[in-house]
């Protein structure tokens, strides 16, 4: 090989060497970038999972635990209620289906509608004195005047007027069996009011106060 | 050719070096200026440089551990990029903080000539042994030797051949024609 040659090669062989030198770095290089590129990642923060506030099965554990406890707060509540806490929290006016009231300025307004109009009104001492006042003395006014006669306090009017209905033995039978029971649970006769309410809780399901029957009953235990 | 030229130890040092550097040597750098998307780069290059010499020496050439090493290699490169620039005056060599780097870094700073960046795309396209060859041989620094036995030529004379075959190849695949002899 003469010296032209040998230096060609030579310089050929340096050329080589840096070649391959670069084509090793670009090795490397990407190695570190991969190791930045992990540095960037234990550099972030976690990602946020990002969850609804209320998704679907947190929304129906927790209103189904609301419901329990609700359940179970109004069942201890009442529990500890007296019976005549029980008789005023289920002793509700009767619902007016006999005479609804007509406003209207074509017709002339009897006593009745009067009177019927002051009970839906609930203003109870003028229902009680129209209701009374009235000459037809109908089981359902009876049952409007011992309502009335209930909520002005007098206890013994209104058991009055029930055992009335009561003895009819018409429409509001068990309208009138519901009230006394009330009233009885009202005075402390627990064992009285539980003789009428077990007799409207054996009456078919959703019989006239049947279920509000069973529910008194269940309280008293 | 190989694509990771760095055994598993090799990794994990190069990685814990990274980690346990970066912030404070890409901070020094912004501290004196530097934009933190060149200081990123500067950082890289130079755990680069000292990756190179890692693979070439071992470690157990960094007698003042790699983390003072990758110091010095970036304080060089950081100087060395200003008086490139024309914005220093002082040579990065005079900076007593700079260990004598300079033939290192000569080496790895070099830029290279057209025939040069056409022979690295073609070294990439030989076969994983020819390439694992030159590598031993122009990149490590193994002797024929060496190379022989660690590829299983048999003689030291056969891995020689092999590589004027290889040698000439190139040259081919450039276009350079091939010199009469070895």
């Amino acid at each position: 090989m003469n010296e032209e040659n040998q230096h060609i090669d030579q310089q050929f062989e340096d050329q080589v060497r840096h070649a391959i030198t670069l084509a090793e770095r670009d090795n490397i290089r990407d190695f570190i970038s991969s190791l930045e590129q992990n540095y960037a990642d234990e550099q972030m923060p976690p990602k946020a999972v990002v969850r609804p506030m209320f998704n679907k099965r947190f929304f129906l554990v927790a209103a189904s635990l609301l419901l329990m406890a609700a359940a179970i707060m109004t069942f201890r509540s009442m529990k500890g209620q007296s019976p005549t806490q029980i008789a005023d929290a289920y002793f509700v006016p009767h619902p007016n289906s006999h005479l609804p009231v007509v406003r209207s300025n074509d017709e002339v307004i009897t006593a009745e509608q009067w009177a019927v109009h002051r009970y839906e009104a609930e203003d109870w001492p003028e229902a009680f004195k129209q209701l009374s006042a009235l000459e037809d003395q109908n089981e359902h006014i009876r049952i409007f005047i011992g309502v009335s006669a209930y909520f002005n306090d007098d206890i013994a009017a209104a058991k009055n007027e029930f055992q009335a209905v009561l003895n009819m033995k018409a429409e509001e039978y068990r309208t009138a069996q519901w009230y006394l029971g009330l009233i009885e649970l009202k005075e402390g006769n627990v064992e009285k009011a539980k003789i009428y309410l077990q007799e409207l809780a054996s009456q078919p399901a959703d019989s006239s106060h049947q279920r509000d029957a069973v529910k008194v009953l269940d309280e008293l235990g | 050719m190989s694509d990771n030229p760095l055994t598993e130890q090799q990794q994990k040092q190069v990685s814990d070096l990274y980690k346990e550097n970066r912030e404070r040597l890409i901070g020094w750098l912004i501290a004196r200026g530097v934009d933190p998307t060149d200081a990123l780069d500067l950082y890289q290059q130079s755990v680069l440089a000292v990756t190179e010499r890692l693979v070439k020496n071992g470690i157990d050439y960094f007698r003042n551990g790699l983390s003072a090493y990758l110091f010095s290699v970036m304080k060089y490169m950081y100087y060395f990029e200003l008086k490139k620039k024309g914005n220093i005056s002082i040579d990065p060599l005079d900076n007593e903080m700079v260990f004598n780097l300079k033939v290192e870094m000569d080496d790895f700073l070099k830029e290279p000539d057209d025939q040069t960046l056409r022979l690295r795309q073609k070294v990439k396209q030989l076969d994983k042994k020819s390439y694992e060859l030159l590598r031993l041989f122009y990149y490590e620094g193994k002797s024929m030797r060496e190379i022989a036995a660690a590829m299983g030529y048999g003689t030291e004379q056969v891995a020689k051949t092999t590589k004027y075959r290889i040698l000439n190849k190139l040259r081919k695949m450039i276009n350079l024609t091939q010199p009469d002899s070895i």
